[in-house]
């Protein structure tokens, strides 16, 4: 547990001094805070609308309008954003030849992965808790959020983060190229976003469209948009890092067999 | 201390490494050397665990380096060819970082990073970021975190590269230094490094050790008996003849490039010396030079590792 402590830390430290951290950060701000102007600015129309048609207040809660319109975009946005996250978690590693240092470190596979993982989802959490700053402004300007439903988008949204970095903490062990390994993230996350479209051709009907729509990480978001936290779609999110973990794990050790 | 046993290493049907053993006693400094793509960089990595042996097995310290990798990674301190640096870190923080890694207890971190940044002459940059060293400094911080945990044993990939000749006589230091409390294998294609610092030596070549042993014992093999040579004012070729009659001389020949210069097999020890010193005398051929020829490491390396034509004539 210390090593892998040790490892996710500074592989944290290491964001935080590479421009590239603060550019995906920046980016990923002025992406949010953009879209995040745009449904403040529509609500508050809608509100005006509200007040002379009583029955369409009733559906207008600044949940649904402004945070789940808001995260509804955080799929695409995170799907583009987390193979740069990831990318250079092990293929600096290998380019600069640490990898020689951590592969004859007194260290197992299993400490060597989850290090590098937690230390990218540490960033990562630091990127969706930038976000936070959003409902704190809707608080301060006295909006009714509702804290059950954000912590519900909130934990939704930093489990399918949380799944993308598996997939990309995984493609950076495959290669020592840190842009392949962000294209080849890129594709499997987009593969698992897409899949669920897949299933909906023919209507989503028949054993084989649902089995498709069960495996796509964004189909599950949608449940987590509405406030809802479903067990299943926890264990789904829970079970897909652990599966990309357990992969990246047996591309590190089939280097040490090659 | 390490034991290599019949270790055969293939990249995709391609040896790299063929069918080589050696050993390397508790303390004693092994001497790796072989001319670049050798197989020296791969041996090393399968006995730091880095890659496994296609067969053959490697002990290091009675453990198995592949059945019984964390052990020996316990245990041994590596410097690969390149140094294994984190460019963003600054040196000290690296070093704790590597020390924390390998086990050295919290309290005990920076004594050690001292201890070792000192012994290496490192002790100016640790508070410098590792990325703005200049090559030699990254060699000495590599250095360093092969040193932090105190290894049994040493895996040295060409620790001298990159160093300016103060320095490498400094490292070389070093590495002389720690040996008796460490067992040390280091590579290197630079011959004087060998002769100056190891007990034994392991020739390597197209991925075969043609060479493994004690120092002295390989200076003084070399085809049995001894060379003398021997240089005086005639150059005449019956003079040939009348040294050949000498009794133990078992061989004599001309010395291309050089009149007046003779190569004698001899069997005998000093007094033979004597004796032709007189002999050359008494007949007046005008003494000028009588040397014992012991092979030299360069030699030797050169004549088994193909290079033998040019530069070994004169004394092999």
């Amino acid at each position: 547990m210390r090593n892998v402590r040790l490892i996710a830390l500074r592989e944290l430290q290491s964001y935080f001094v590479s421009p590239l951290a603060y550019i995906i950060l920046m980016m990923f701000m002025f992406i949010v805070g953009w879209f995040f102007l745009g449904v403040l600015f529509a609500y508050s129309e809608y509100s005006m609308q509200a007040a002379m048609n009583p029955g369409m207040a009733e559906h207008l809660t600044v949940h649904d309008v402004i945070i789940r319109t808001l995260f509804s975009t955080f799929g695409v946005i995170l799907i583009f954003l987390a193979p740069l996250l990831s990318m250079r978690v092990f293929a600096d590693e290998k380019r600069q030849g640490t990898a020689e240092l951590m592969l004859t470190a007194p260290v197992s596979t299993v400490q060597l992965v989850l290090g590098k993982y937690f230390g990218t989802l540490g960033f990562g959490a630091v990127l969706l808790g930038s976000t936070l700053a959003f409902p704190a402004y809707l608080l301060a300007i006295g909006a009714p959020v509702d804290a059950g439903p954000l912590a519900a988008v909130y934990l939704g949204t930093f489990l399918m983060l949380g799944a993308f970095l598996s997939v990309g903490v995984f493609s950076s062990a495959l290669t020592a190229n840190p842009v392949a390994s962000a294209g080849i993230a890129f594709v499997t996350c987009l593969f698992f976003w897409v899949v669920g479209f897949l299933g909906d051709i023919g209507g989503g009907a028949g054993e084989y469209g649902r089995f498709l729509k069960s495996l796509s990480i964004t189909e599950r978001y949608e449940d987590f948009l509405k406030g809802v936290v479903d067990t299943g779609a926890v264990v789904y999110y829970l079970t897909f890092i652990a599966f990309g973990l357990f992969l990246t794990g047996r591309v590190i050790d089939s280097s040490r067999w090659r | 201390m390490i034991e290599v046993d019949h270790v055969s290493k293939s990249f995709g049907g391609r040896p790299a490494v063929k069918d080589v053993s050696f050993q390397v006693p508790r303390g004693e400094i092994l001497g790796f050397l072989g001319p670049n793509g050798a197989g020296k960089t791969t041996t090393m990595r399968i006995l730091t665990g880095y890659l496994p042996a296609t067969s053959g097995t490697a002990r290091v310290a009675g453990f198995d380096v592949f059945e019984q990798s964390m052990e020996v990674r316990r245990r041994v301190g590596y410097l690969p060819e390149t140094p294994p640096l984190y460019n963003e870190m600054t040196v000290r923080s690296y070093l704790t970082f590597v020390a924390r890694l390998k086990g050295v207890p919290k309290r005990q971190v920076k004594q050690r990073i001292d201890a070792v940044a000192s012994q290496c002459g490192a002790t100016d940059v640790l508070p410098r970021v590792i990325g703005h060293l200049s090559k030699g400094y990254r060699q000495r911080v590599g250095l360093c975190q092969a040193l932090i945990n105190d290894p049994p044993v040493l895996i040295l990939d060409e620790p001298t590269v990159g160093l300016d000749p103060a320095q490498i006589v400094e490292i070389r230091q070093v590495i002389k230094g720690l040996a008796g409390d460490h067992t040390i294998v280091f590579s290197t294609h630079i011959l004087p490094e060998v002769t100056a610092t190891c007990s034994s030596v392991v020739i390597i070549n197209y991925g075969q050790a043609v060479v493994a042993g004690p120092l002295s014992e390989l200076a003084a093999g070399e085809g049995g008996g001894q060379r003398l040579r021997l240089h005086v004012s005639r150059d005449e070729e019956w003079l040939l003849a009348d040294l050949s009659a000498i009794p133990g001389v078992s061989g004599a020949s001309r010395e291309a490039g050089r009149p007046g210069s003779y190569l004698l097999r001899v069997d005998a020890g000093p007094e033979l010396r004597e004796r032709l010193a007189a002999h050359v005398v008494t007949r007046g051929w005008g003494l000028l030079e009588l040397t014992p020829l012991t092979p030299t490491l360069e030699d030797i390396y050169l004549s088994l590792t193909g290079g033998a034509a040019a530069a070994g004539g004169a004394a092999a």
